[in-house]
Formats: structure tokens, C-alpha cells, sequence
């Protein structure tokens, strides 16, 4: 049963398998960059689709743990302590915080444009912080403040 | 972004491929340890959707699905909302047990007036530049923004309901249909009531016609009858005429002189009598 063409037990019929195909001149020989991005496409780890349901990328699967709103000034070093600070959990991180940007302001029925203002605004003050205000320290009025 | 492909599966019996080194993926030779403990394995997985003719939802396949702390996706239907088009409100929220209502604001106008004490926002000649192209900046965002906002989304209504108006317009041409089908029934019904009506009025003349023969008949009966009473009446009235012109002849014929005198005479002594009585 699980020689079928698809069967989910059968690789070798999948589209897109590199070791299916075995053309010399296609560049999935030599140029294959599909597997280093294997590490990037995978669940995170708490994720159980029987329990969660279908993934959603905005969310955390692990522990639950504290907002950064409700922590408090003195637990801070605890909270970062609790984190997951490995290349990996940054990086799922990082995923997260640009799912939550797109659920808020563009995954609705009334869409507009304060995403592109706010990334306008934080594109300028990147600007104006490391590279205009070092410009303007020539053209200041008075010396001492 | 990147979505998820299954794990490479792990076939439990011998396969036509199991001579060849499979390629796991750089994660799994990383975690290997790991991974083998928390990887979920969705080959057993059985995906019914539907028994016994009734559609299985995730709920009824799998028990343990938390639908409260993770409930499903749905579509939200406005942003969040923001403040200055760019400062959201949950900042302001979470600032509001500490500092109070205007508690952001001071910061943001703080930052600005310490940037130009300290001369970090250094006032030179372009600065006028800035000032203007902010106010106009606002004023057309203010003034025009709703507007250009309501014009792209009836836009993108009008592409969505050409995709939805499908399925609406074959309802209604569904429901037309069944509207039509179901006139033409009732007329099919209203023909055999024309029919009932035809063989009525065709009733109705072979009574008139009927009714009108037995009144013939009547007369034609009471014609007869009529005659014959007629001619009895005729009969007897002839009989008793001639009977009596006989006999009142013959009396006449029979009454002698003398029998006349007599009974003159008698009649004139009645009445003298009957004078003498009544003085």
C-alpha cells in the first residue's frame, strides 16, 4: 500500500524531491540551496497540531510565560534569563514579531496605510539617528548644551 | 513567509530506497537528541473527514485540541488602532496605570524639546522645509486619506464580489427556476380545471336540452288529455241540452187549456190569501 504514487510513506514521488531528479544539467545537482534552508522551515517545538490546531506563525508554542508589559523592573533578569537566546529561538523570534506586525495591520477586512508610515518612521529615525545627526554635529549653533 | 514541510517520514519496513543514505536535514543532525523526542509524527495521523455521513470536524477527531487558549483563525476585521498614524494604542494603554493619559505625549514632546536643547536636531536652514512639508503632509493624509482609502477598497469589493457573486446570482437563477417550474404546474393544474369547465357547460346543455324535451312531452300529453276531456264535456253538455229542450217541449207541449185555467185560478186564490194575511 505505500508503493502508491501518494502514498505520504512514498518520497520518491513528491514534487520537488532533489533525489528524483537526476538530470545532470539541472541545477538542483550542484546548486541545491534548498537543503541549508531546511533549518529555517520547520515547526518550533512545542507545536502539537492535535492540540494547537492548524500553525499560526504569530503565536509562541512553548511554556507560557510573563508579557514584557506585566514583568516587573526587578524580575527583568530572571525573564531574560527564561528565554530562548539560541540563533534558533532568536530567529523563530524574529518570525513571530513580523507574523504579530502582519496580523495587526494587514490581515484584516480594512486595510490602510499606517504599516508603511510606521516603517517609514522607524527607516527615518534610523537614518537621522546614525546618519544625520553625526552630519549636523558640524553645523551646530553652540558648542556646550 | 517560509511555511512547513513534514519531516522526512520514517518507513517502518523495508523500502525499495532503505539501501540509500537518506538525507536528514541539518536540524536533525543538530538536534538530534532532542528532535527524536519532540517531533510530532503525522504519518499515523488518520484524516477522516467525514463517518457515517456526517463531517468530522478537528474537534471530533481529536479530543486533547485546546479551542480556548488556542483558538481557530479568524479574519480580523479592522487594524489596530493607532495614534499620530504611527504610535499604537496599546503603548498609550500600558502607560496609562503608570504615567496617566498624558504620560506618552510628554514623552514624545519631551524627546523633541530635549533634541533641540541639546542640539541633537540641529535648526538649519532646511528645518523650514520639514515644518512645511510635515503640515502638508497632514493636511492631505486628513483631508484626502478616508476618501482614497474608501475608492481602493471599493475597488477590491468590486474584484471579491465578482468571485462571490457567482455562487448569490446562481441561487437567485436556482430560485427563478423554481419559481417558473413551479407556475407552469399550476397551469398544467388549471388546463384540466378548463376541462372540467367545458364538460360542465357541454352538462349543462344536454339538461337544457333534456328539460326541454320533457316539456314537450308534458304538453303533448295534456294536449291529448285535454281533448279528451273536452269532447266527454261536450258530450254530456250536448245530452243534458237536448234533454232538457225535449222535455221542457213536451211539457209544453202536454199543458191542455183546461189545466191552465185551473191552476190560474188556484195561483189567484194563493194570493188572495196571502193579501188578506198580510193586512
Amino acid at each position: 500500500m505505500g508503493e502508491n504514487w501518494f502514498s505520504k510513506s512514498n518520497e520518491t514521488i513528491i514534487p520537488g524531491n532533489p533525489d528524483r531528479i537526476k538530470a545532470k544539467w539541472d541545477p538542483l545537482q550542484y546548486l541545491n540551496l534548498a537543503q541549508y534552508l531546511k533549518v529555517f522551515n520547520e515547526y518550533p517545538r512545542g507545536f502539537n497540531p492535535r492540540v494547537h490546531g492548524p500553525y499560526c506563525p504569530w503565536r509562541h508554542y512553548g511554556k507560557r510565560d510573563l508579557h514584557f508589559g506585566d514583568v516587573k523592573l526587578a524580575e527583568i533578569p530572571a525573564w531574560i534569563a527564561r528565554r530562548d537566546k539560541t540563533s534558533m529561538g532568536i530567529y523563530q523570534g524574529g518570525i513571530r514579531t513580523f507574523w504579530k506586525f502582519y496580523r495587526a495591520y494587514l490581515d484584516n477586512k480594512k486595510p490602510n496605510l499606517i504599516w508603511y508610515t510606521q516603517i517609514f518612521v522607524v527607516a527615518s529615525l534610523i537614518n537621522f539617528v546614525f546618519f544625520a545627526m553625526p552630519d549636523r554635529k558640524q553645523y551646530k549653533w553652540a558648542k556646550y548644551h | 513567509m517560509l511555511t512547513k514541510v513534514a519531516h522526512p517520514f520514517i518507513v517502518n519496513r523495508a523500502s525499495p530506497l532503505s539501501l540509500t543514505i537518506r538525507p536528514w536535514s541539518i536540524s536533525s543532525i543538530l538536534f538530534q537528541g532532542a528532535s527524536s523526542k519532540f517531533k510530532t509524527d503525522l504519518s499515523s495521523v488518520n484524516w477522516r473527514t467525514e463517518f457515517n455521513g456526517k463531517r468530522l470536524w478537528p474537534h471530533d477527531q481529536w479530543p486533547e485540541r485546546d479551542l480556548v487558549n488556542f483558538p481557530p483563525y479568524k479574519l480580523r476585521e479592522a487594524p489596530n488602532p493607532v495614534r499620530w498614524y504611527c504610535v499604537p494604542e496599546s503603548w498609550f494603554k500600558f502607560f496609562y496605570e503608570k504615567t496617566g493619559v498624558t504620560g506618552p505625549y510628554m514623552f514624545f514632546y519631551g524627546l523633541l524639546v530635549y533634541g533641540f536643547s541639546k542640539e541633537y536636531i540641529v535648526l538649519w536652514y532646511d528645518f523650514t522645509e520639514y515644518l512645511i512639508l510635515a503640515a502638508a503632509v497632514i493636511t492631505v493624509v486628513k483631508k484626502l486619506g478616508p476618501t482614497v482609502g474608501d475608492t481602493f477598497r471599493g475597488w477590491h469589493q468590486d474584484e471579491v464580489g465578482r468571485y462571490n457573486s457567482v455562487v448569490s446570482n446562481s441561487k437567485a437563477m436556482a430560485g427563478k427556476m423554481l419559481h417558473a417550474y413551479e407556475e407552469s404546474l399550476e397551469r398544467a393544474k388549471s388546463i384540466s380545471l378548463l376541462a372540467e369547465a367545458r364538460k360542465d357547460i357541454i352538462n349543462m346543455g344536454l339538461e337544457a336540452a333534456y328539460r326541454e324535451r320533457m316539456k314537450q312531452m308534458y304538453e303533448a300529453v295534456k294536449r291529448r288529455l285535454d281533448y279528451q276531456v273536452a269532447l266527454q264535456n261536450a258530450r254530456k253538455d250536448f245530452e243534458r241540452t237536448n234533454m232538457i229542450n225535449w222535455i221542457t217541449d213536451q211539457v209544453k207541449k202536454s199543458i191542455t187549456p183546461k189545466q191552465e185555467q185551473d191552476t190560474l185560478q188556484t195561483c189567484l186564490n194563493q194570493l188572495r190569501q196571502i193579501a188578506s194575511q198580510s193586512r
